[in-house]
């Protein structure tokens, strides 16, 4: 059952296409990733699926329900967290918690519980009287969060809900949203990949407004390398030992990295279809090369992601990619 | 009609909780205590006709002072965002922005009532010619306000929405002065614009329900405005 279907959608601002023609779902309590550079179009297409944006061509569909056509029905199902939480800086959290419950449509009694409930939930109780402008970032961001939870929305949209945050708030934000996973679906977008990886189910990865990548985290790592990287480090000569690794079999090739003190290093790649450790062991044993660390090195996130979105893929990232926009 | 009510509560609280309105209804309350203490001393009339003629020239400058923020801080903050991915209308947030700020004026307006109470106290003022002066003041309030919501919705920053607010009642405050130059039919055509010509007769103790459809008319147009430029706006 896909609860989120988005089909050939596109976005432009005047001649500037910011969103190209994209097409993926969602199913029912799944958590997936959104993942792009800064200015690949993220938080444009979650203003398409919130009903904040219209597309200029192209469905949404929510619960099977046309965002274009009944924009209230879907606000209803979806809870949505815009990036950088905007709060209104002269409300009290409590006030602010209140009217967000009212926009949602709940009675008086339904309000007291999903404002208690939330402010236990992301802690709330030091701030709830005092004004969301003197608040801190990451108390903001929970305020936003808190806001977002009100009327128990199906359907969570979260953008870049961590960015701004200092690793404690993380850690915390990340096993909410993890805990709130299962009887919800919830879309993230974030450029933290490791948390992608951590909270993820599937990844969507898109750039300049096209979709690049739509896999899970170790399927994509495999779908792209083809390979599985070994870090090995050797005492001995490391001619001789590059010799010995390469004639194992399911070795295709044996990059040298460093050699002190008579310490060789090398990164092994392999054939993902066969474990050579064992292999690895004896030979070095039959060599009377003792082994000081073997350890298998799978393609993160980050190198996946860095290959995807660079233009050409031979080149360098450069650190224009890392700048905010 | 209970999200309107949140809305103009949210807004109404969200005054009092900035200096801003307390300056504008001290300001306003100051001058216009000026206006009427120089106005009985002088010609000692008990009246506050003369009062109230001269303080809808600083509801001019109040009102989209008051509105300014309504709108165009939603959108330069980013609140809009959250605000209007809940299950709201636009015209629901627009009719409750206005009334939160009407209700502010309202507030401003009900302590105007201490100056036919002085005079009461003194005097023998005509309680009819008086509040009927007030209900004309409210309503004109009430349309300069709505004028204010609608150029808070046109930009993203406060301050522009406060000039063009300012600009746009200033020319409804005198585009008499056209008909006067041009003689008629141009006179009457626009003498039915004006903003003071319906205020006239308030202030002279008639209420007439042609000058109350004027100033209804005049709100719910601005606001319908209003609601046209937000949903027709490619926010960014």
């Amino acid at each position: 059952m896909q609860t989120i279907e988005v089909r050939d959608v596109t976005k432009k601002y005047g001649d500037q296409v910011a969103v190209d023609h994209l097409t993926f779902n969602v199913s029912k309590g799944e958590i997936l990733g959104f993942l792009g550079p800064n200015g690949a179009g993220k938080t444009t297409t979650m203003r398409i699926i919130t009903g904040f944006l219209p597309p200029t061509s192209g469905t949404v569909h929510v619960d099977g329900i046309d965002v274009l056509e009944e924009p209230l029905e879907v606000k209803e199902r979806v809870g949505y967290l815009p990036q950088d939480a905007p709060v209104y800086p002269e409300m009290t959290v409590k006030h602010y918690l209140h009217f967000m419950a009212e926009m949602k449509g709940l009675n008086a009694g339904q309000i007291a519980q999903n404002v208690d409930r939330a402010v236990q939930q992301l802690e709330l109780q030091p701030v709830y009287n005092r004004l969301c402008g003197n608040c801190s970032l990451g108390y903001r961001h929970r305020i936003g969060l808190a806001a977002t939870l009100l009327g128990d929305p199906p359907i969570l949209i979260l953008d870049e809900p961590t960015s701004g945050l200092d690793p404690h708030q993380r850690i915390e934000i990340r096993e909410l949203i993890r805990g709130l996973a299962g009887e919800r679906t919830v879309i993230l977008s974030s450029h933290v990949l490791p948390e992608v990886q951590q909270t993820c189910e599937r990844v969507v990865i898109i750039n300049d407004g096209r979709l690049v990548a739509e896999d899970t985290p170790s399927g994509l790592a495999a779908q792209l390398t083809g390979y599985t990287e070994l870090k090995l480090s050797v005492i001995g000569a490391e001619d001789v030992i590059s010799e010995v690794l390469s004639a194992i079999p399911g070795v295709q090739e044996v990059v040298p990295e460093s050699r002190e003190d008579g310490t060789a290093t090398f990164a092994v790649h392999m054939s993902p279809q066969r474990d050579i450790r064992a292999d690895v062991f004896n030979k070095m044993v039959e060599n009377d090369s003792p082994i000081v660390e073997m350890t298998p090195q799978g393609a993160s996130l980050e190198d996946i992601f860095i290959q995807l979105t660079t233009e050409d893929p031979a080149q360098e990232p450069t650190e224009e990619e890392d700048s905010d926009e | 009609m209970n999200k309107v009510w949140s809305v103009a509560k949210k807004e109404f609280t969200s005054y009092l909780y900035t200096p801003m309105a307390y300056a504008l209804m001290a300001g306003f309350l100051i001058i216009s205590g000026y206006f009427f203490s120089v106005s009985v001393l002088s010609s000692r009339y008990a009246s506050i006709s003369t009062m109230l003629g001269n303080a809808g020239m600083i509801m001019v400058f109040v009102a989209p002072i008051l509105t300014m923020r309504l709108l165009a801080d939603e959108a330069g903050t980013g609140t809009a965002e959250t605000l209007f991915t809940t299950p709201v209308t636009t015209g629901q947030v627009v009719a409750g922005k206005f009334f939160g700020a009407f209700g502010l004026v309202t507030l401003m307006i009900l302590l105007m009532m201490i100056y036919p109470l002085v005079l009461d106290h003194f005097g023998n003022p005509d309680w009819g010619v008086a509040l009927s002066g007030l209900l004309g003041f409210w309503l004109m309030a009430g349309a300069f306000l709505a004028a204010g919501v609608f150029t808070s919705s046109l930009t993203d920053s406060q301050l522009v929405a406060g000039v063009s607010g300012v600009a746009l009642l200033l020319l409804l405050w005198v585009i008499d002065w056209a008909g006067g130059a041009l003689g008629e039919p141009v006179q009457s055509i626009v003498s039915h614009f004006s903003v003071t010509e319906h205020f006239m007769d308030f202030n002279r103790g008639i209420i007439d329900t042609q000058h109350i459809v004027f100033y209804a008319t005049m709100v719910v147009g601005f606001l319908f405005l209003t609601t046209r430029v937000l949903d027709s706006r490619q926010w960014r």
